[in-house]
């Protein structure tokens, strides 16, 4: 996981390393695993606030739409996957927003990245992918809103 | 008590006296008329015949009239053809005729020009009842298509929705498009609306196909407007077309309403099929997620039974047993026929509907018609095999590619398998492999860097699997399902190539849902030369920089063309114009410019292959294309090759915004003009293009 803010004072350094303590101790991370399996036994919750919000991959960044959001540890490339900016029942967010993620840290090309399975913001949970890392495109969202399930 | 038995008695007297003299007067009376003989007339013979458009069936149609069960002579029975809804019928050689002593009257009747199934009814004189005849007018030349890929949704976008299509087109003997027939599915509201039953129509009026004989390079226009307007533009679809051979094309949907690849293949036979197959397909589920199914299956008379997995989102069965009934064609002279009772597993059995056109006796194209999933794919026969086991693989090319919906990875490779015996049903692999899952390459050629194990039963004929991949990506456990080893699964049609067999495979890890197929591997030319040949090529590509709708993030582009090698040189061409096809509805080319690009350069030099015959271009001569229209730009490609043998040859892209699998398979040193055309009236709608906003 990649720190770049700066911070200016005692409490939020000691915030800072609180942070970089919970990512390591709870967080594995999987840092050294490159494989696109998503396993959902690592997947944890993390809370942040966006910082700006990515409808397609900066250089570098896996494919789809990403969040970038800051978390008491530090700063976060959040994958949405493709659908999840996309069509109906498109998750909406806007910087500033506060948010919650689950989800998956992986390395992907030597860069870290939280796989999202879903997002918490404004009261409501969108679903990003299934249980698998699938990503669930806007014809699942509706379809399972008509069955009245939850992906 | 006497007087009471006096006067009963007398009651019975002028009783029985009042029926004697009532009962005379009866018999003496005019008796009714009899009832009215019962006609009845049938279709005793000529039902269920199929002609040539423009050819007299060969046994005349008789119908029988008889009277309370006796033959009727006298009788005059008229003949009325029902003609279908393309406009299919025959003229008949007299609308009337008379029954003859054994109570027949019989009628020719020649097919008119337009294909397809349809009725004749027989009425007589004096009753109502109606016999029919059921008859099909077929054309000269039957071609079978399928694609598979993405679609510009209006009811679900912006962004791109899978969707599939099977059809058959008819041709005339010099290239007419005389009708057709073909089911198309996104699960998500285009779904051909006369499904199951009715699939769309594809008439004459406004249906095309022009190929340029020395190239192959050509465009197929489809009218379906009439049965189903939603689909391409306003009911008009093009694709183009590269002939490799004859009886033999690559085909990509060319429109700008979706973009696809799939094959277009001559048909050889239309009727029933039996016997044992392998299978993929590949859509979405009822869920409208990713999915995919592979196995085997016997067909015996219409009764299907075998073994099947499925990967559904990452949820993996395998073993499933199959239950199921094959329709058959009936009436169709498409050779479209329907498949009941095959389910989803992993959505509590639910149905689901299929409909296959078919190729020849051991290839279909199956597509799933439910409105609420779709899929497409294919059935490859076993041939006369009563076993297979490890010996089925010893030196062979795989490739893969995920689901259009999915789109995460792609890969090929080569696999040298060890260990392996008759009779003997497991065996090892080693090999070299590449693999680019969501523009992360997980593998990149290292020789010797692939290996795993696989098996076949020896229970289900051909049913198998392949586990313990390493090297692979995230590719550690594929189903595979033995073809018969003389069937080409990428042309089926032509048996004289040299990389025939060998079998499919389906991912089953939790990541993706793969489909692809494992080819045998030729001998290799170490210095390239088996290249120096003229190939028609294509590919499947996914992208994330898509830039259309607006905010899209990027999905699918395709192409054909015909390009030659020369000493590792890659031209496209033929030393004339440029020609390849790239359909981009989604803005991978041009930001916010989705088009359909014609004769757009590709060039490339290649470096000698490896011992794996896998090529690579390297960075001073990469794998340019473009410029991509005009002023558009030159994208150089990280491209490898993998080579079956000369005649087939396969290609992944792997970069970090893509990656694509294609094909170049070697063209025919004969003329390409089997389907020589005229082009058909074009209908007002062909001018427009569907775009959603």
């Amino acid at each position: 996981m990649r720190h770049s803010r700066r911070m200016s004072s005692t409490p939020l350094i000691a915030g800072l390393l609180t942070g970089l303590l919970f990512a390591i101790l709870v967080v594995p991370l999987n840092a050294e695993d490159s494989d696109s399996r998503y396993d959902v036994s690592k997947e944890v919750t993390l809370t942040g606030t966006v910082s700006s919000v990515l409808h397609k991959p900066a250089p570098g960044m896996i494919w789809g739409s990403h969040l970038i959001v800051e978390t008491v540890s530090g700063r976060l490339d959040a994958s949405l996957g493709r659908f999840g900016l996309e069509g109906k029942g498109a998750l909406s967010v806007t910087p500033g927003q506060q948010i919650e993620l689950t989800g998956v840290m992986k390395t992907v090309r030597d860069k870290e990245v939280f796989e999202v399975r879903s997002v918490k913001a404004n009261g409501q949970t969108h679903t990003m992918r299934n249980e698998h890392g699938i990503e669930v495109s806007p014809q699942a969202r509706e379809r399972a809103a008509e069955k009245g399930v939850t992906l | 008590m006497n007087r009471n038995f006096t006067s009963i008695l007398a009651l019975i007297l002028v009783g029985l006296a009042f029926g004697f003299l009532t009962g005379c007067s009866s018999s003496s009376s005019t008796p009714p008329p009899p009832p009215p003989p019962t006609l009845a007339i049938t279709a005793t013979s000529g039902s269920g015949q199929k002609a040539n458009v423009g050819d007299a069936f060969a046994n005349m149609l008789v119908a029988t009239v008889t009277s309370n069960g006796t033959a009727a002579s006298g009788v005059t029975v008229t003949f009325t053809p029902v003609p279908g809804p393309a406009g299919q019928s025959c003229t008949p050689s007299a609308t009337t005729a008379t029954t003859a002593s054994d109570g027949t009257a019989s009628i020719t009747c020649t097919a008119n020009s337009t294909p397809g199934a349809y009725s004749v009814t027989a009425t007589a004189t004096g009753t109502t009842e109606t016999a029919s005849f059921t008859e099909g007018n077929t054309a000269p030349r039957v071609f079978v298509f399928y694609v598979n890929g993405l679609e510009n949704s209006p009811a679900y976008g912006p962004g791109p929705v899978y969707y599939g299509i099977a059809g058959a087109v008819g041709f005339d003997s010099n290239g007419n498009i005389l009708g057709g027939e073909q089911d198309y599915n996104d699960g998500s509201g285009f779904t051909s609306p006369g499904e199951p039953a009715n699939p769309d129509v594809i008439t004459a009026a406004g249906s095309s196909m022009t190929v340029n004989s020395t190239t192959g390079t050509g465009t197929l226009v489809l009218n379906v407007s009439a049965s189903d307007p939603n689909v391409g533009v306003k009911g008009i679809e093009k694709f183009a077309v590269q002939f490799v051979n004859a009886n033999h094309a690559l085909i990509m949907q060319f429109d700008g309403s979706a973009t696809s690849s799939g094959s277009f293949d001559l048909q050889t036979a239309s009727s029933s099929v039996g016997g044992n197959f392998a299978f993929t397909l590949s859509g979405v589920d009822l869920n409208v997620l990713p999915v995919a199914y592979g196995g085997v299956f016997s067909n015996a008379s219409g009764a299907i039974h075998g073994t099947y997995d499925e990967n559904d989102s990452g949820k993996v069965l395998t073993g499933n047993t199959l239950s199921a009934t094959d329709n058959g064609v009936g009436a169709d002279v498409y050779g479209r026929g329907s498949i009941t009772g095959f389910t989803d597993p992993n959505n509590g059995n639910a149905p689901i509907s299929l409909v296959y056109y078919i190729v020849g006796a051991e290839v279909l194209r199956i597509i799933d018609v439910d409105y609420v999933d779709a899929m497409a794919g294919s059935a490859y026969g076993q041939g006369n095999a009563t076993s297979f086991d490890s010996t089925v693989l010893s030196k062979d090319v795989f490739t893969i590619l995920d689901n259009t919906e999915d789109e995460l990875v792609a890969a090929a490779g080569q696999l040298v398998a060890a260990n392996t015996a008759v009779g003997k049903y497991d065996a090892t692999f080693t090999g070299e492999g590449d693999d680019d899952e969501g523009g992360a390459v997980l593998a990149a050629g290292t020789p010797g860097g692939v290996a795993g194990n696989y098996s076949f039963s020896n229970t289900v004929l051909g049913y198998g699997s392949m586990t313990g991949i390493t090297g692979l990506g995230s590719i550690h456990t594929l189903g595979l399902y033995a073809t018969d080893p003389t069937l080409n699964l990428l042309d089926p049609n032509n048996t004289t190539a040299t990389n025939l067999g060998a079998a499919l495979v389906l991912g089953l890890d939790d990541f993706a849902q793969p489909t692809g197929v494992v080819v045998p591997q030729g001998s290799i030319a170490s210095d390239g030369s088996d290249l120096d040949r003229s190939y028609g090529f294509g590919a499947q590509a996914y992208v994330d920089n898509g830039s259309w709708p607006t905010g899209n993030v990027g999905w699918e582009y395709d192409f054909v063309g015909q390009a030659t090698f020369a000493s590792l040189a890659f031209t496209t061409g033929n030393g004339g114009p440029t020609l390849v096809d790239i359909s981009d509805p989604f803005s991978s080319f041009k930001s916010q410019t989705p088009d359909e690009y014609t004769a757009v350069p590709m060039t490339g030099t290649a470096a000698a292959p490896d011992a794996a015959g896998r090529y690579t271009f390297p960075s001073a001569t990469p794998f340019a294309v473009g410029p991509v229209g005009a002023s558009g730009p030159t994208v150089d490609f990280t491209v490898v090759m993998y080579e079956a043998g000369p005649g087939l040859v396969f290609s992944l892209e792997e970069d970090t915004f893509s990656e694509w699998l294609g094909t170049f398979q070697e063209m025919s040193a004969g003329p390409l003009n089997a389907m020589r055309v005229k082009r058909g009236p074009l209908v007002k709608s062909q001018a427009k293009r569907k775009r959603y906003q």
